[in-house]
């Protein structure tokens, strides 16, 4: 039986193998365990097995990089066009995409902290601070900070929205570049 | 260059090549090619090694795989040569043995009387 330590291990490697398509993670995991357990069948003690296994980490970058020399084996022109496809048009794409989410991101980010800020001073007689509704509407000062939280609050949400949007187009993309990558498609005997 | 990083760019290339030779041999499993090689100390590899080296030949199709039950232990996943895993076994088999032979030539007559 393996241990705790055993399973420990193996959960370690599945975390570090997450960038691996889940079919191919859960293979290699069940293959590891598989060893380790043959190892305790053949009368190894578990400790032995585990150090000999190594750092998760390290095993679990081993199987990355094998994974990346597999790359060169880009034999067929269409593979290569497929690429080049994706490059171009997830370049093209990025090149809007990403700055105008990372600057609205931080940028309003850092403008909901300056209102919330600015609206704590107005509170306690900053009477510099200007705000208002419209021409004329000044707020009285015992709203400022009502004012600042609504108004951070929306320039706020903006922001995270915004990083939400771009976690979300980098993770898209990296799911289209696995589903391009030539020689995943078929990893089982 | 140092030794030691000369002795691990020639095993890597060797270390494919006896891979294959064994799994070609019959069909085997990680622990069981692990054990095996360790018996020859140039060639004993360790798991971090070898793992990610099947899988690259799986993925290069050069080898398949399939789970089968052990009647003593857990699941095991065996390895099985392709047809162009084989092909390639055999052209590298060619491969060494001309290699092999030119460094032996080299080795004993250090380039001179060669005929």
């Amino acid at each position: 039986m393996i241990s705790r330590y055993g399973k420990e291990y193996l959960e370690k490697l599945n975390r570090y193998l997450e960038k691996l398509p889940d079919d191919e993670r859960m293979d290699a995991v069940m293959e590891i365990e598989s060893h380790i357990a043959e190892g305790i069948a053949n009368g190894v003690p578990e400790a032995v097995i585990l150090s000999r296994l190594g750092d998760p980490r390290k095993l679990a970058k081993a199987y990355r990089s094998e994974r990346l020399n597999g790359l060169k084996g880009m034999k067929s022109l269409k593979d290569v066009f497929a690429v080049i496809g994706f490059y171009c048009t997830a370049g093209l794409l990025s090149v809007m995409i990403v700055p105008v989410l990372a600057t609205v991101a931080y940028g309003f980010g850092f403008c909901a902290v300056l209102i919330v800020i600015a609206g704590i001073l107005r509170t306690f007689g900053a009477a510099w601070i200007n705000m208002s509704i419209g021409p004329g509407m000044e707020i009285a000062t015992e709203y400022s900070m009502i004012y600042a939280l609504v108004v951070g609050g929306i320039v706020g949400g903006i922001a995270i929205a915004s990083w939400l949007g771009l976690k979300k187009y980098l993770a898209f993309l990296s799911e289209r570049y696995r589903r391009v990558l030539p020689g995943k498609q078929a990893v089982h005997g | 260059m140092e030794m030691s990083e000369w002795t691990s760019q020639v095993r890597r290339g060797i270390l494919e090549y006896c891979i294959l030779q064994l799994i070609g041999h019959k069909p085997r499993y990680g622990y069981e090619l692990v054990t095996l090689l360790d018996q020859w100390e140039p060639l004993a590899v360790t798991e971090g090694t070898l793992y990610p080296l099947l899988r690259r030949l799986l993925k290069d199709h050069y080898i398949e795989s399939f789970w089968k039950e052990s009647e003593s232990g857990p699941p095991r996943k065996y390895y099985n040569l392709t047809d162009s895993g084989r092909q390639l076994m055999h052209m590298m088999a060619a491969e060494w043995n001309k290699i092999s032979g030119a460094v032996e030539q080299i080795q004993r007559f250090g380039g001179e009387n060669i005929d």
